[in-house]
């Protein structure tokens, strides 16, 4: 036992350390993305003591990633997001290949555990410092779960499912169609539970649907094991939205608050430069959809086809990531981007975990040499869609990584912030709209006073610059937020202010207030 | 000896069709086996009925001697009993001096003169007369005349052997110090600091509660992750050799309990385990009339002794099984309430499983639930709560290795093992918790059986609240008891166990203490919008409250809706939703229990049984 703990801090530290060496590697190149930017911002502006902290914390979203970012940010406000990153994929990895070397031979557990170190998913969700890494966790527990219930039909698998969809509504609420998607596995879950020996499906029904008390008792099973995995996740987004409604005086205020959200403006989720792609991922384009999730599924492909006989196994890897899709459609998503599709790759891992002992290929060698080619395909397909994504936060950190470029925006929010830094005196204040420049607020790490949008002292300074603000960062015409600053429709009007530019980019200013 | 009631035994018992001749064949091997008086065994072996056998005396116009208990001091004292209790008692004989000095004996069975000349021999005496009374009768003459020595014991003896672990005192000298500096203190900083004291105190009972809420969700889960596990099979009981099977003892105590006797013996009779092994007491209180009559009236065979205790405070139920553990003659030992309906093959389960665990393990929890668990909503709340509890928390703790507060009944121990651990204390209202902790003390443990026992569910919502206010309020003596020495506790028994007591034992109590002022905090500030809870606490602590307290609710509403699985109690789970409500029930016996603590601590709240027309085949 003791020699096996050993055995597994082994390996979560080697994934810690070399995902860390990764990350060094590529921050040293200039890797910049936008949402482990934004949380850093918000954990500085929580030292600032004028801002409304309830507002500025608990509607942050998505306040999961915050939260789980957030011990770290005591060490340094500005790594805090990759350090999570970092911990919690090393903490799943460990726990994948601790799960599988339970199950199977060491050289196998090595593939495994070098697949994952390997594989661009992974590399991304430990080291992108995004919110990928939460979605991983969850999708990968509340399969993972749901197929051991398969296994064993104890309450238990149900109930961490259920625990699992819980925390979804902070992380992105519009994945709580996922219950709902469970509702007909459940069906057939309920229907299991009435299963005599030499019947089938079908069968089961017609016997249960003869009998009125069998009746009765499937629909009081049926609709109890609903509340089961339903009840906790609903309640709980429903006191998110109360919550949201006393202090910010709308249900939603986490969504139409734009600095609630890295990308709150909508528009930092697409590319500045569009140019020819193979690939649309745009959702209504379901060709292309399909086109797309090859390129990351073959594991997927592979664990439908490799047990096709354990039929309630089948029918969840059909029904989840199918009906995920189709939900993102009606729901006129305009970007499916890979904190979606993973689902095809994490639902093939969970079923891999689960099932892999009991799956048809008996030969060990053969499953070797069939699950390490599956590997290697796997990260070729991984790195072929970084190559497509126009996700901007993937196209991010693929051009960082491959091509030491970075993000044209977050390319110049960082000259600016240098510029700030040396050349504005220190404790200056500065007016600006943090869910656009909210980069180089991070940059400047609280050596100016930047006012936050949710202050009072904010809606003071729009209506009176000259008295509350000493400088004003704001968007030129041409850029691509400039109908999302709120400054610019304030201070457009204003020549005597905008005149005084002391910094010019190609998409903002910076002007020097003239006082009264 | 003058012995003008004399009956042949052929004529009283065989004629009468009171037994048949295999049975009185029986009666006489078992009477010599245990060597115990004909009337005994035929009495409290399920052969004849108290009721019957009192009929055919009367037929054959036996005059019953009528004791006057009031008297009883006045009649002689007779040494040989006081040595040798057990012995009358089994005889069924209360010995007695005339005016003339002459001795004379009172029997219960006019037939039995073998049982009279070795009374005489006991004494050392020559009886000069006979006379006949009801079993009952006698049996409490000889426990109210002799069982004094017992009765100390019974009350006194943990406190004797040790003091610390009895709840004799409510509060220790320095326990009362310790909260006078607590309360002064805090009234110092109210003072001065005021807004900074209360927003703290909030902090601390938001994070306490949430906490415990927490705790019991991680044993829930827990617990069901062993749901499916069976730690006996049904093939390793039926391998039993009967033969192989140890002497079993039952305490049943009862008070005031009519209807359910009838029950109870039915209940009784359907355990599956052989007869001669099964050691049963019936645990009568001296003053208690109503039991005592329903007991002599009942009209078909039972298998219990009644052991009649003598009057003394406390009245309890754990100072009424200490004194009818020093008759216990087991090896293992267990407490019914008179309305349990026990699995038929739980005592050969128990036997079972202590033959399987490690040496350590002194006791066995079975699982409790409800017959009438459809019959009001109480009975529902009822029955959800004990089913988390013993379907799912209990197993939880088994499986974290925390320490595990026994239940009220169906909880099997090493008889052994129970004597070396004083007993259970008379003086605490819910002693099986204290017993349980106190095991873990002295390094012992306990584990959970899958075998249920089914009880009546409170239907009354008065009897209910008298019933919780008890419980509540031995949960605060069990953690007052056991928090005397926090520091020794912990070197006892562990950071895990010594955190497991405080956030199970302790929060239980902190959490319906606190309930009802949390959920008027948020009232007033979500529904009223009330501004001073605006002045005292900063945002971001009504925030945490309301979500605290929200969640803690959602996650005890998911807990009892996780309980109804494993019975399949499917129509259940709409209820588990009101569950807000039946805390505020709880909330109320917490405040009884908590003024009862103060004013009369050793109080037994009675529970009154037999209130549901609802059976267990219904």
């Amino acid at each position: 036992m003791k020699t096996n703990r050993i055995k597994y801090l082994i390996i979560f530290f080697s994934y810690t350390v070399i995902y860390g060496l990764f990350l060094t590697i590529i921050r040293n190149d200039g890797y910049l993305n936008f949402e482990p930017l934004y949380v850093s911002h918000n954990f500085l502006m929580l030292k600032n003591p004028d801002i409304d902290l309830v507002k500025k914390f608990f509607f942050s979203y998505p306040i999961l990633t915050h939260i789980l970012a957030y011990p770290f940010s005591f060490i340094n406000s500005l790594d805090a997001p990759f350090y999570a990153s970092i911990l919690f994929t090393s903490f799943l990895n460990t726990f994948i290949v601790r799960t599988i070397a339970k199950q199977t031979n060491v050289l196998f557990s090595i593939i495994v555990f070098i697949y994952l170190l390997t594989s661009p998913i992974f590399i991304y969700a430990a080291t992108s410092g995004t919110s990928f890494y939460v979605y991983i966790i969850i999708y990968f527990y509340l399969f993972y779960m749901l197929f051991n219930y398969v296994k064993n039909y104890s309450i238990y698998y149900l109930t961490l499912c259920s625990i699992a969809i819980s925390f979804i509504p902070f992380l992105d609420y519009k994945l709580l169609w996922i219950v709902l998607m469970l509702i007909p596995l459940l069906f057939i879950f309920t229907v299991k539970n009435f299963h005599d020996k030499d019947s089938g499906f079908i069968l089961d029904l017609i016997r249960i649907s003869k009998d009125k008390n069998s009746q009765k008792l499937f629909i009081s099973n049926f609709i109890s094991m609903v509340l089961i995995i339903s009840f906790l996740p609903i309640s709980v987004f429903l006191i998110y939205l109360m919550i949201n409604n006393l202090y910010g005086d709308d249900f939603f205020f986490f969504l139409i608050n734009n600095t609630s959200g890295w990308n709150n403006n909508n528009i930092n989720n697409l590319t500045s430069t569009l140019g020819n792609l193979e690939y649309s991922l745009n959702a209504v384009n379901s060709f292309a959809v399909i086109k797309i999730i090859l390129l990351i599924s073959a594991f997927y492909c592979l664990e439908f086809v490799i047990d096709i006989k354990q039929s309630i196994k089948v029918v969840i890897l059909a029904i989840i990531p199918v009906i995920l899709i189709l939900l993102m459609r009606e729901q006129k998503i305009e970007m499916i981007n890979l904190n979606f599709l993973v689902v095809f790759h994490i639902i093939a891992i969970a079923s891999f975990l689960t099932f892999y002992k009991q799956n048809t290929l008996k030969s060990k060698n053969l499953k070797l040499t069939i699950y390490s080619l599956f590997f290697i395909g796997m990260i070729y397909g991984e790195f072929h869609y970084f190559k497509s994504s126009i996700s901007i936060q993937e196209k991010n950190f693929f051009t960082s990584v491959t091509k030491n470029e970075t993000n044209e925006i977050l390319e110049l929010n960082k000259r600016g912030a240098i510029f700030i830094l040396n050349s504005i005196p220190l404790n200056s204040t500065i007016l600006c709209d943090n869910s656009v420049f909210y980069p180089i607020i991070t940059f400047d790490n609280n050596t100016h006073h930047f006012l936050e949008n949710l202050s009072d002292d904010f809606t003071k300074a729009l209506k009176k610059p000259a008295k509350h603000a000493d400088y004003i960062i704001i968007s030129k015409e041409n850029s691509p937020l400039y109908s999302k600053d709120i400054l610019a429709y304030y201070i457009k009007e204003n020549a005597a202010l905008l005149n005084h530019i002391i910094y010019e980019s190609k998409y903002y200013q910076i002007l020097k207030v003239r006082k009264s | 000896m003058v012995n003008d009631q004399y009956i042949y035994r052929k004529q009283l018992f065989l004629d009468s069709n009171l037994l048949d001749v295999t049975s009185h064949k029986k009666v006489i091997e078992l009477s010599k086996k245990l060597d115990k008086s004909f009337l005994k065994i035929a009495l409290d072996y399920g052969f004849i009925s108290r009721g019957n056998y009192k009929k055919q005396l009367l037929k054959n116009n036996i005059e019953f001697y009528q004791f006057d208990f009031n008297t009883l001091n006045n009649f002689t004292y007779f040494d040989a009993c006081k040595e040798d209790l057990y012995y009358f008692l089994n005889a069924i004989a209360f010995p007695l001096k005339n005016n003339n000095g002459d001795v004379e004996v009172i029997v219960s069975d006019p037939s039995d003169t073998n049982n009279v000349y070795s009374i005489a021999d006991k004494l050392g005496l020559q009886i000069y007369k006979v006379h006949i009374a009801e079993d009952l009768d006698i049996l409490k003459a000889l426990h109210v005349k002799y069982g004094d020595d017992i009765l100390y014991k019974a009350v006194f003896n943990l406190y004797d052997q040790d003091p610390e672990s009895s709840a004799i005192e409510t509060f220790t000298y320095k326990q009362v110090v310790f909260l006078g500096i607590m309360g002064i203190i805090a009234l110092l900083f109210l003072f001065f600091y005021p807004k900074t004291s209360i927003v703290c105190v909030n902090v601390f009972i938001n994070l306490f509660l949430f906490s415990s809420i927490l705790f019991k969700f991680i044993l829930t889960i827990a617990g069901s992750k062993v749901e499916l596990e069976s730690k006996i099979t049904p093939e390793e009981v039926t391998k039993i050799n009967d033969d192989d099977l140890p002497i079993y003892t039952i305490l049943l105590p009862v008070f005031k309990e009519s209807e359910v006797i009838y029950k109870l013996a039915l209940n009784l009779k359907n355990l599956d385990y052989p007869k001669d092994k099964l050691d049963v007491k019936l645990l009568i209180e001296s003053d208690d009339e109503v039991t005592t009559n329903a007991v002599k009236d009942l009209v078909f065979p039972t298998i219990f002794e009644p052991i009649v205790i003598p009057y003394a405070m406390p009245k309890t139920k754990p100072k009424a099984c200490n004194y009818g553990l020093y008759f216990s003659k087991g090896k293992y030992l267990t407490i019914y309430d008179a309305e349990d309906i026990p699995d038929k093959d739980q005592l050969k389960q128990v036997c079972v499983l202590f033959d399987k665990i490690p040496k350590e393990y002194i006791a066995i929890q079975c699982a409790l639930n409800y017959f009438n668990k459809t019959e009001n909503y109480l009975t529902k709340m009822f029955t959800l709560e004990y089913s988390y509890w013993f379907d799912y928390m209990l197993p939880g703790l088994d499986k974290l290795k925390i320490p595990i507060p026994l239940g009220g009944t169906s909880n099997h121990f090493k008889l052994d093992k129970l004597r070396e651990l004083g007993g259970w204390d008379g003086f605490n209202v819910t002693e099986d918790a204290d017993l349980g902790l106190r095991s873990y003390a002295k390094n012992y443990k306990i584990t959970v059986l899958n075998s249920t026992t089914n009880e009546e569910a409170n239907n009354d919502f008065y009897n209910w609240i008298r019933q919780r206010s008890r419980w509540i309020k031995g949960y605060m003596q069990t953690y007052l008891v056991h928090m005397r020495n926090p520091i020794k506790l912990y070197k006892t028994v562990g950071l895990k166990a010594f955190l497991g007591f405080n956030f199970f034992i302790g929060g239980t109590v902190f959490t319906f203490l606190s309930y009802p002022v949390l959920l008027l905090f948020i009232i007033l500030y979500y529904v009223f919008k009330s501004e001073w809870i605006g002045f005292f606490f900063p945002e971001w602590l009504i925030i945490i409250a309301i979500i605290s307290f929200s969640i803690g609710n959602i996650i005890m509403i998911y807990m009892n809706m996780i309980a109804i699985f494993k019975r399949k109690s499917y129509s259940l789970i709409l209820y588990a939703i009101t569950n807000p409500i039946y805390w505020i029930m709880h909330s109320i016996s917490a405040y009884k229990g908590l003024i009862q603590l103060i004013t009369k601590p050793f109080y037994w709240e009675k529970t009154n049984h037999g209130l549901t027309k609802t059976t267990k085949e219904s």
